[in-house]
């Protein structure tokens, strides 16, 4: 899942400048993905709704699962990333409207652990979109 | 902003806060802890302007920390 590993990416190209912090920040992503819960699926599709999001599009989303995310239709997802996909939805620009209810669901789906590592990596697949916008990745 | 935690502590008999309940995952807490701490510690920006910087996110995001 490790994100900044990706080409192109201009945060990824500049974090090499500072070799001890990327080094701690891919330690921290890397203590993310290594949860017993919420599988590498969800947080592909999570952080490829949050780039749609930002971008307008995602190199990580088949284009119907675009087209139906755009048009927020979450049927054709499972119960569990339909659950994610939600709350991921969210978190750029509606984090305030953010329900208990949609935040029980993710615990419902993946334990309080499960829970704390989504919304974390949800965070954080935020800030990357950000930096990468800031450092330069052109929105679609 | 709420800011109502919306998951228990994983620590019993401790309130929900955010380092008990990022306990949940206490590898992520400990890398989180790290990088922050090498983002705050060091680097060529100077403390007080990444806590300017980090004021003035916060009252944009209506952050309620």
């Amino acid at each position: 899942m490790n994100w900044l590993e990706q080409e192109g990416n201009a945060f990824s190209d500049l974090l090499k400048l500072r070799p001890a912090l990327q080094k701690k920040y891919v330690a921290f992503l890397q203590a993310i993905e290594e949860n017993d819960r919420v599988g590498p699926r969800i947080f592909s599709l999570c952080r490829a709704r949050i780039e749609q999001i930002h971008l307008g599009s995602s190199d990580y989303l088949k284009a119907v699962e675009a087209e139906a995310l755009n048009q927020g239709i979450l049927d054709q997802f499972s119960e569990d990333e339909q659950a994610a996909l939600r709350v991921a939805g969210r978190i750029p620009y509606q984090y305030h409207q953010l329900e208990d209810d949609e935040v029980a669901a993710l615990k419902t789906a993946f334990g309080d652990a499960g829970c704390v590592s989504l919304l974390t990596a949800l965070a954080f697949f935020d800030v990357s979109c950000r930096l990468n916008l800031t450092f330069g990745k052109e929105q679609n | 902003m709420s800011t109502s935690p919306r998951v228990e502590s994983a620590i019993p008999g401790q309130d929900a806060n955010f380092g008990t309940v990022l306990s949940h995952t206490p590898d992520v807490m400990i890398k989180f802890g790290e990088l922050y701490a090498e983002f705050w510690q060091q680097g060529l920006i100077s403390q007080e302007i990444k806590e300017m910087t980090r004021i003035r996110n916060a009252r944009i995001t209506d952050c309620g920390y």
